[in-house]
């Protein structure tokens, strides 16, 4: 509901992705190492739409 | 999870080595341990959470230092080893060895304080050793110990959960976040901060980007300026938020330590009062024992009232008689003066007819005797003077009523005595009581408390004030980040992707926090009306409703709610809402209640024993013999229990154990 209504381009799949992830490392309290999880999960996303775009030749939103 | 087995060595009433097996079948899940107060029921707790987070904690929940976590005689005979050790495994099969070890600390002979302790902790899982720094996160992973109380708790404390319904109260505070945290909501907030970490680095590295592209320099000037003013809120808020976690933190310590201390501080008021008490009694005493002096100063007059008195009746006596005889005289004046007429006109005085010769001599003879006695009388006036003059005198000398005036002073005396002696009896029994109490710390503490919730105030609205202006630059943020996004050469960065990325993200996770919250209250809820159907008696409850704090409120068959819960009722509700919690956030795990039955009738007993095990994949009480009966109780669940311990007593400082 929250992501149609602000950002309905965003992956759910991605989103769920990153709860999962913060769940795990929710009572962890080096932060350090659930930032760099997400940084990860984020980049290896973008790496994968830009792969995507360049098979389909089309711009993304 | 499941627990398989808890080891003990010298942990507080427990000498030498001690092996609890929990059972691990799936439907004889049930585990009694059975035990008189004071043999050591709350110590197989704090052997749990000693042994998974190495810390014991008592009933005001603070922190019991491993002096007195090592059993007495052990320490006694040189022995200052304590060590536990928990089996247990995941719900996806992984077999956890934890142990926990403390010890005197080398070239100690007899360790007095914690420093004087080190301790040592292992994890194995599936019998690869862990390391030290991951040892905490993989507990964590599994029985996370902001969580602990909801699985591991104290009956005595249930009735914590009322304060959930209590607006603003700080204990309600606490435990709703501790409730969140088992629902999951910190991922969600850390979610936000963690994104939020990678947002500020991906703009950073956005801006050095557009910098060397022609036309936007001025986007990554003004996105460079917002986010330096962002850092420089963000920082404020943090140090504000950490100012007001140590003025929570100072408060609670202070709270804490008045929290006993309360009835002394108003034993205090009552001496200092009962001091003024006095000294206005000795104050009235002083008063009362002037009007004393004053009134004994004049008690002689009541000496010589007593001789003067019957002198004084005498002549009043004597002055009557001449009054009386006074009277007599003008009769006979009159009657003088009738006779002499009569002789003087032969005339009779009443008749007017002439009198003979003879009644004239008789009259003359008349007339001659009351002329006499008319010269008695006369005598007799001159008399009357001097009684009414020395009566005039007497009459200046009247008593002082001191003997009436001096009772009434002496009762009052007596009345202000009594108070001084009662209160300073009582003054004495405080002071018993009072004595090696700093009072005067006491007071000092209560004021530094008042200081903090001041400041608490202060720190609370100041980061509103913070939070209301990051707010508005996350705004400016986004809107910039829009117009950058507009520009072909930029969209086409991968810098720019990762903040467009990154901003949706964490307005997603920002937006989403209160929505979730929503969502699990509305969980919770559900799952908490069905475990009170089940535990309840009351047939006239029909459901549980949540309040933003979490706290439950009993809604009965016509839609009305229940404001007047029995103590029963409050545990009831309070496990409801635990169990609800376990159910909606934790998953099935084990339930370890120590003296849960103390305020429950045996039909709530039998129900909630009966529904318990069937949520938890362990369902382990500590109870002593007043709060279940075996035979009632037991029997219905007789199929479900895998394993009964009784706690018996060796001295006062050891217990063992005996599997039944």
């Amino acid at each position: 509901m929250v992501r149609e209504s602000i950002a309905p381009e965003l992956s759910p799949d991605l989103l769920e992705r990153i709860y999962l992830r913060q769940r795990e490392h929710q009572f962890s309290r080096d932060r350090q190492r659930a930032i760099a999880d997400l940084d990860r999960l984020i980049d290896a996303h973008l790496d994968q739409v830009s792969a995507d775009l360049e098979q389909t030749g089309t711009e993304q939103p | 999870m499941k627990i398989h087995s808890l080891s003990m060595k010298n942990f507080m009433p427990f000498k030498g080595d001690v092996t609890i097996e929990f059972p691990t079948d799936d439907h004889r899940n049930v585990m009694i341990i059975f035990g008189d107060n004071m043999r050591g029921k709350t110590s197989v707790l704090n052997a749990l959470r000693w042994g998974f987070y190495g810390r014991a904690l008592d009933r005001h929940s603070r922190e019991i230092p491993i002096t007195e976590i090592v059993n007495k005689d052990a320490a006694n005979e040189g022995d200052f080893t304590v060590e536990v050790q928990i089996q247990f495994s995941s719900n996806d099969g992984q077999h956890f060895d934890l142990r926990r070890k403390a010890r005197e600390r080398e070239y100690t002979t007899r360790p007095e304080s914690p420093e004087a302790f080190s301790t040592q902790v292992s994890l194995r899982i599936d019998g690869m050793p862990i390391q030290g720094d991951l040892i905490e996160t993989e507990i964590n992973q599994v029985a996370p110990e902001q969580v602990s109380r909801f699985f591991l708790f104290d009956g005595e404390l249930l009735q914590e959960y009322e304060t959930l319904l209590i607006e603003g109260s700080d204990q309600g505070r606490r435990i709703k976040e501790a409730i969140e945290q088992v629902l999951g909501v910190p991922s969600l907030i850390n979610g936000r901060d963690d994104i939020s970490v990678i947002l500020k680095g991906a703009q950073k590295i956005q801006a050095r980007d557009l910098r060397s592209v022609q036309g936007l320099d001025h986007l990554a000037q003004t996105q460079t300026m917002l986010s330096e003013r962002q850092d420089r809120l963000q920082s404020d808020l943090a140090g504000l938020k950490s100012r007001l976690d140590k003025a929570r933190q100072s408060r609670q310590l202070l709270e804490d330590r008045l929290s006993g201390l309360d009835s002394i501080h108003q034993s205090k008021a009552r001496h200092d009062s009962l001091g003024h008490d006095i000294a206005n009694a000795q104050e009235h005493q002083a008063v009362l024992e002037a009007q004393r002096r004053e009134v004994l100063g004049e008690a002689w007059q009541d000496l010589l009232e007593i001789r003067v008195a019957p002198i004084r009746r005498l002549l009043e006596e004597r002055r009557d008689a001449a009054d009386e005889r006074r009277a007599d005289l003008k009769d006979l004046q009159r009657q003088i003066v009738n006779l002499e007429n009569s002789l003087q006109t032969k005339l009779c005085p009443t008749c007017q007819q002439p009198i003979s010769e003879e009644m004239r001599n008789a009259t003359g003879s008349e007339l001659g005797r009351l002329n006499v006695e008319i010269e008695r009388h006369s005598h007799e006036s001159d008399d009357l003077d001097t009684i009414n003059s020395r009566l005039s005198t007497l009459s200046k000398i009247s008593g002082a009523q001191a003997r009436e005036r001096l009772a009434k002073i002496d009762r009052d005396l007596q009345q202000v005595e009594l108070t001084i002696v009662k209160a300073t009896n009582e003054m004495e029994r405080i002071f018993v009581e009072i004595q090696g109490y700093d009072t005067a710390e006491i007071s000092h503490w209560r004021t530094e408390r008042d200081e903090w919730l001041r400041e608490d105030g202060i720190l609370t609205s100041r980061i509103t004030a913070t939070e209301s202006e990051l707010e508005k630059v996350r705004q400016s943020l986004a809107s910039n980040q829009h117009a950058i996004e507009t520009k072909a050469p930029a969209r086409s960065q991968h810098s720019t992707q990762k903040v467009a990325l990154c901003t949706n993200i964490e307005e997603v996770f920002r937006r989403s926090i209160e929505s979730l919250r929503d969502a699990l209250r509305q969980d919770v809820e559900t799952r908490a009306t069905e475990a009170f159907l089940q535990m309840t008696t009351q047939e006239e409850y029909r459901e549980l409703r949540i309040n933003k704090n979490y706290g439950l409120v009993i809604i009965d068959k016509h839609g009305e709610r229940v404001d007047r819960r029995s103590a029963g009722a409050e545990q009831v509700v309070a496990l409801s809402l635990i169990d609800g919690l376990n159910r909606t956030g934790r998953g099935v795990g084990p339930v370890v209640m120590d003296t849960p039955f103390a305020r429950l009738d045996p039909s709530h007993r039998r129900r909630i024993l009966e529904y318990l095990p069937t949520v938890s994949s362990q369902f382990v009480i500590l109870v002593h013999g007043g709060e279940i009966d075996e035979e009632m109780d037991l029997a219905p669940i007789a199929d479900r229990i895998g394993a009964t311990y009784l706690l018996r007593e060796i001295n006062s400082r050891q217990t063992v154990l005996e599997r039944r």
